[in-house]
């Protein structure tokens, strides 16, 4: 599995920036018709994993070659609703559909309990699963060949993700130095959420940071060419984290919420699962968690 | 106002090429040029603004008046016909309400021929924010044609291809581009028909970014100059998408723990626009074939419709009053 190189030497992200060089204006923008774009617009590919469709349409929709808008989306739930699964099986989903690599940006905690960057995460030992589950079910490619496409780079601290995800495109130390080649087809924040609520010590913490640092985000996440899927997590009363200004930043939230039904035969407990496309698309029903991946509950 | 050939002056050569690529000769044609006067300023020389030209109260009747409709009769009935030509309306809600929907709408009704009651023209769409929904827009477009195909009873030759060919797409992921395009790009565009809907998806998502509060709002009162000026000088009517944000207390959406929902961008914006709409839920009801309805509420109104609400739906075919 590739894994970036060491990020403990990030270069000049705090090179002030009037020592930046200065970008020239760029020209106007030309227009395109509706009917233009319309006619550009690829038709969504057979889905190759069994994630609910409304689902894929929402985080995966496909380019535009006219107009190349990207999409965020976001993924919202409580612990244990599947979040991780999800975005897991989005990434396995766009590496059965293109030759194009993800990458999976692990922020916070759990990027911090990994002793040094390339060390394997729970979300990378899960992928793993997944991958073996969903190759040993399908007539897919090797898992070796989907496992050698799966990027992975942890960011433990705030200072780290913002030095990578909000420096101008041509610091050494952005995002955009930083992609593996070819450019991915999906990247994972796995969660913003996790990241800044860890650096503070109670519930209210996230409220303090401004909301213009999520349109810099959002604007900075939008000049990647490809889809961008976060993570988020719930406070109180299931409301997503960072509230209405984060809301107005990505394209779609997908909202999961699990329900217990009993327990199993082992003796652990049964959930149902559900999900809901919030806005940014429509489509809500049930979902299963399998050794491959999300799967439609309903087929 | 100074008449003095530009060729007299100590121009940089980029700054030459600029005007005469934009036909510029004198001084007294760049005051009315925000190109040129930008060109001039990159070089240091900054005019004063031209004295604005009075219009007799006939000309200004021989504006474009006829108003966009939205296809939600109590709203627009509240409106007083629709979005007025030649002024600018503000949308504004929470993710969800609704907006990006209506704003698609209203440009697609924008080329409604006036037979049957519309502008008849074209319209434009400016996105900041995220993908332009081609697919979405043709569904829209295609309920368009198939009202006008049964309104018409099958005589008219309106297509949902009409109306899309009619809708020019501009996509300014920037402040800058975004500058650019309101004050050079749209002024400068010729359609046929003339455009009477410009709609900007969404105004607050770039502004929202910038750290600075001096800086946003200059950035703000520059935008809205722009667009104020353009729909003086050609007529369309102007419809900015506005985000929603909390006043008053944390980041809770309101109802869960204080704070009150209010258009973003502050105080400011409401003396910028002439109209003003607030889109919301509409307390979890549906109407007769199950969609949710959610409400629109003028919260400013200049063509006697200060106050008011009027329900509406988001169906497959666009947005549509609610039949409750």
């Amino acid at each position: 599995m590739a894994a970036f190189a060491d990020l403990s030497n990030l270069p000049s992200a705090s090179q002030p920036p009037s020592k930046r060089p200065k970008l020239s204006p760029p020209p106007p923008p030309v227009p395109r018709t509706a009917l233009e774009l319309l006619l550009a617009q690829p038709a969504s590919p057979p889905s190759p994993t069994a994630i609910p469709a409304p689902l894929l349409a929402c985080c995966l929709p496909p380019v535009n070659p006219l107009s190349g808008d990207v999409r965020l989306s976001e993924i919202v739930g409580t612990a244990g609703s599947g979040k991780t699964n999800l975005s897991l099986s989005l990434c396995l989903s766009s590496l059965l559909s293109s030759p194009s690599p993800v990458l999976y940006l692990t922020c916070g905690v759990e990027a911090g309990g990994s002793a040094a960057a390339g060390d394997v995460t729970p979300a990378i030992q899960r992928f793993e699963r997944i991958v073996r589950g969903h190759c040993g079910e399908h007539d897919a490619p090797p898992a070796s060949s989907l496992l050698a496409r799966f990027h992975h780079m942890s960011l433990s601290d705030t200072d780290s993700f913002e030095a990578v995800l909000l420096s101008p495109p041509d610091d050494p130390g952005s995002i955009h130095r930083l992609l593996p080649t070819p450019l991915p087809g999906l990247m994972v924040v796995d969660s913003l959420a996790g990241l800044y609520r860890s650096s503070y010590s109670d519930d209210a913490a996230p409220s303090q940071i401004p909301p213009s640092f999520f349109f810099r985000l959002s604007a900075s996440l939008r000049t990647l060419p490809f889809h961008t899927v976060l993570i988020n997590q719930v406070k109180r009363e299931a409301t997503p984290c960072f509230g209405l200004p984060w809301s107005c930043c990505v394209n779609a939230r997908v909202a999961l919420r699990r329900h217990l039904v009993g327990g199993d035969s082992t003796g652990g407990s049964k959930f149902k699962r559900y999900y809901k496309i919030e806005f940014g698309g429509e489509g809500e029903g049930e979902y299963r968690i399998e050794e491959g991946g999300v799967v439609d509950a309903g087929e | 106002m100074c008449d003095l050939p530009v060729c007299y002056l100590p121009l940089p050569p980029p700054c030459v090429r600029s005007l005469s690529h934009l036909d510029i000769s004198h001084l007294s044609d760049a005051s009315s040029s925000p190109p040129a006067l930008s060109a001039l300023h990159s070089a240091g020389i900054a005019l004063p603004p031209a004295p604005p030209k009075a219009l007799s109260a006939l000309e200004l009747a021989r504006r474009p008046q006829q108003p966009v409709v939205t296809f939600v009769q109590p709203l627009d009935e509240l409106l007083a016909g629709g979005l007025p030509p030649c002024a600018i309306t503000e949308v504004s809600g929470p993710p969800g309400a609704g907006k990006t929907a209506l704003a698609l709408q209203c440009c697609v009704n924008s080329t409604l021929p006036p037979e049957h009651g519309g502008a008849g023209g074209a319209a434009v769409f400016v996105s900041t924010r995220s993908q332009f929904d081609a697919a979405r827009a043709g569904q829209i477009a295609g309920g368009l044609a198939r009202h006008i195909g049964v309104v018409s009873k099958g005589r008219s030759d309106f297509s949902a291809e009409t109306v899309l060919s009619r809708l020019h797409v501009f996509h300014c992921g920037t402040l800058a581009s975004l500058l650019s395009c309101v004050a050079a790009s749209l002024p400068a565009l010729e359609t046929d028909p003339p455009v009477r809907l410009v709609a900007v998806d969404s105004l607050s998502f770039l502004l929202r970014g910038v750290p600075s509060n001096t800086e946003r709002a200059l950035a703000l009162a520059a935008i809205m100059e722009a667009l104020n000026k353009l729909s003086r000088d050609s007529g369309p009517a102007v419809l900015v998408v506005n985000d929603a944000t909390v006043k008053g207390g944390g980041d809770e959406w309101a109802g869960e723990g204080g704070g009150e929902v209010v258009p973003a961008l502050g105080e400011a914006m409401a003396g910028m626009v002439a109209t003003r709409i607030r889109l919301g839920e509409g307390g979890g009801q549906r109407d007769a074939k199950g969609c949710e309805v959610r409400e629109a509420e003028i919260i400013k109104g200049v063509m006697g419709g200060g106050g008011g609400r009027a329900c509406f739906v988001v169906t497959e075919e666009g947005v549509r009053g609610a039949k409750l």
